[in-house]
């Protein structure tokens, strides 16, 4: 008889923990260089699809310090999270979290790294990224359709950061293939729109012939734009150029003060990273290193209002449509999550 | 030997202009100068001039307030921290349409508060100021992150007469607003009570205390200086650029302390003057522009601004060093013995 007490406790005991198994919330980690205005983004897209999923989310930020961005991936895998989602801003970051994520076994996903760790020996379960190549090919072919002839000075983010180096690998030779138009000069903004300021106006006064000038991203173009309009050669006869589609870059080039821009959303970035992780975790999904390219597109008048051509950097229900459009494979995960 | 003490003390107070380190860094701007503008006749055009002045006005207001806390012997390294708070604050009140009069206010108030903070701190704590500012540079920082959660504040087409008004479509405001300061803070140390107080207690604490100076408000008043004058260079950078993010003004602070040492300011405090400050920080202006005409590689900026900097330094320590005739001391030291 007490034995029979015995057993119906154990089985009990063991019925209720499984029960609390079953139940339990998965957990995912999400390291984020900084909380940037494109980063944050990328982390308010990865946390609403989570928040459809139902999955916990830990946002771990490292302040653009190595150290920390190392420490913020061990504490993520001393919690035992169920994924994790790295945004590293050096390549370096992204190769540390695969080893450590491999060791632990937990799935990786890596944000803009523009694939480079998928040299890595440790697997990861994918690198999700902007054609930072096609972007560059994009704006050489708009500049050599529309300004044919003219000179092009160039205003860069981080010359150390990968994506500027991978636009700049295609954006070069494209703008030399097509022959309508030459790179005068290329200059580091730092992505800090006071130096880009300063690069464009030494650029300006320094004697260079140029009429249109690129600039990495709007933030550095907008404060750019400001300084060329109080002079009075904002498109007259330098006209900008841009990349990132950010709602203030979006009331530029309303206003045309900014020419052309491409749009690359980091808030529906975070929310295809997410899904990529989850349709691993949850078995889905079972391919390794997998490159996910989000799709970039041209702003224009006529695209500038259409949410499916620019798409909105803030969380936006659009982003499901889209994602059902151009990742058919995650298609019954995001029914699940509706 | 004591009268000859005295006549020493007495003939440094005349010390001849060639004698003083801002007159290198003149002689070496001069040089810099002239070489960049024989290869690259732009350089000396009006605009390209304006330019730079333009370019050094936030960092010569903040090389100001610099000078004075070094000089009573502290030391702020949150300003940039400082500047992007400041800078994020009063760009969300311009995008809510609040009147300029109370954005004017909001950003000297607050950077003085802050300031004030840093150096209260300090000095109720006794702990290097060095040390406060770092701790309250991660405050004003996170706060800045906190309050914008990260976003891009731009103010497009607002409040923009601080930072891109031209005088006469020549002489950009906010650099007759940082050569005002320049003035003013060389009024404040040559001829105020209070700027020989910044000297005395730089210089020996323990005896501007018992001399009557209070050291508390004496210091107090150096960081509440240099918080107004972070307020004035944040809405001077916010004018110019349209836009803030609370980053902005990251590495300021460095360029700022690196202008006021290059002046011939000692970390130590004590010494220096604001003149030495003007031209630390014009230099840093014409090396930063003379890259772009001489148009030197992006990849090796970096490395040939530093190389700039340290061979001014060297030029300037070199010349102060023979104008004082201690090379000549030294052969002579060496040849007998």
């Amino acid at each position: 008889m007490k034995g029979l007490k015995l057993l119906v406790l154990v089985v009990l005991l063991v019925s209720v923990f499984a029960s609390i198994g079953m139940a339990k919330k998965l957990v995912y980690g999400y390291v984020t260089p900084g909380p940037d205005t494109w980063y944050r983004k990328d982390v308010e897209g990865f946390v609403y699809a989570a928040n459809l999923a139902g999955v916990e989310v830990v946002v771990l930020n490292s302040d653009y310090d190595v150290e920390k961005e190392i420490s913020n991936i061990q504490t993520l895998v001393n919690m035992k999270v169920d994924g994790m989602c790295v945004f590293s801003f050096n390549p370096n970051g992204a190769f540390i979290a695969a080893r450590e994520a491999a060791r632990a076994g937990i799935p990786l996903v890596v944000t803009d790294n523009v694939g480079e760790v998928l040299k890595s020996k440790d697997p990861v379960v994918a690198c999700i990224d902007f054609n930072w190549d096609a972007m560059g090919k994009d704006i050489a072919q708009y500049i050599a359709n529309n300004y044919p002839g003219e000179n092009i000075a160039v205003i860069m983010g981080r010359l150390e950061h990968v994506p500027v180096q991978m636009f700049l690998k295609s954006f070069e030779p494209a703008v030399k293939e097509l022959g309508k138009n030459k790179i005068v000069a290329i200059r580091d903004g730092q992505y800090i729109p006071d130096e880009a300021v300063k690069q464009a106006q030494d650029l300006i006064e320094s004697g260079y012939k140029f009429s249109v000038l690129f600039v990495f991203n709007e933030e550095m173009g907008a404060a750019v734009v400001r300084m060329l309009k109080s002079r009075g050669l904002l498109n007259n006869p330098i006209k900008v150029i841009t990349t990132n589609g950010a709602p203030y870059g979006i009331e530029l080039i309303k206003e045309g003060a900014i020419k052309y821009s491409i749009s690359s959303s980091p808030g529906w970035e975070g929310f295809v990273s997410f899904l990529a992780l989850h349709s691993y975790v949850t078995g889905k999904i079972k391919a390794l290193r997998q490159w996910i390219f989000l799709p970039i597109t041209p702003i224009t008048p006529e695209t500038i209002d259409d949410k499916t051509k620019v798409v909105p950097w803030d969380i936006d229900p659009v982003w499901i449509e889209l994602t059902k459009q151009y990742f058919p494979e995650y298609k019954g995960l995001i029914d699940v999550l509706n | 030997m004591e009268q000859k003490n005295s006549n020493q003390v007495l003939s440094k107070g005349k010390r001849p202009v060639y004698k003083n380190q801002w007159f290198f860094l003149l002689l070496a701007e001069v040089v810099l100068a002239v070489i960049t503008g024989t290869i690259n006749p732009r350089f000396f055009s009006i605009r390209n001039i304006t330019n730079i002045l333009e370019q050094i006005a936030v960092l010569g207001i903040l090389a100001s307030g610099m000078t004075m806390l070094i000089i009573s012997g502290e030391i702020d390294i949150s300003v940039g921290a400082n500047i992007g708070l400041v800078s994020c604050v009063i760009a969300m009140m311009i995008r809510n349409d609040i009147s300029y009069f109370w954005i004017i206010l909001v950003a000297l108030i607050l950077a003085a508060f802050n300031s004030l903070l840093v150096g209260s701190s300090s000095l109720v704590f006794k702990a290097p100021s060095f040390i406060t500012s770092l701790g309250f540079l991660s405050v004003f920082r996170g706060t800045a992150y906190a309050i914008t959660k990260g976003v891009f504040q731009t103010i497009y087409g607002k409040f923009e007469a601080l930072g891109l008004t031209r005088i006469w479509g020549i002489l950009p405001l906010g650099f007759l607003i940082g050569i005002s300061i320049y003035f003013l803070a060389h009024f404040i140390l040559k001829y105020s009570k209070l700027g020989r107080h910044f000297y005395a207690v730089g210089s020996n604490t323990a005896a501007a205390y018992l001399s009557g100076i209070s050291i508390f408000k004496t210091k107090l008043a150096a960081f509440l200086i240099n918080g107004l004058l972070v307020g004035l260079a944040s809405m001077i950078l916010l004018s110019r650029v349209g836009a803030a993010q609370p980053t902005t003004g990251s590495g300021l602070e460095l360029r700022a302390i690196g202008a006021v040492v290059i002046g011939g300011t000692p970390l130590s405090g004590g010494k220096g003057n604001i003149l030495g400050t003007f031209f630390g920080v014009l230099l840093m202006g014409i090396i930063s522009n003379t890259l772009n005409m001489l148009r030197v590689n992006p990849y090796f900026q970096e490395v040939v601004f530093g190389i700039f900097i340290v061979a001014s330094l060297a030029v300037s320590a070199f010349s102060a060093y023979s104008g004082r005739g201690i090379f000549k001391k030294f052969i002579k030291q060496s040849r007998e013995g």
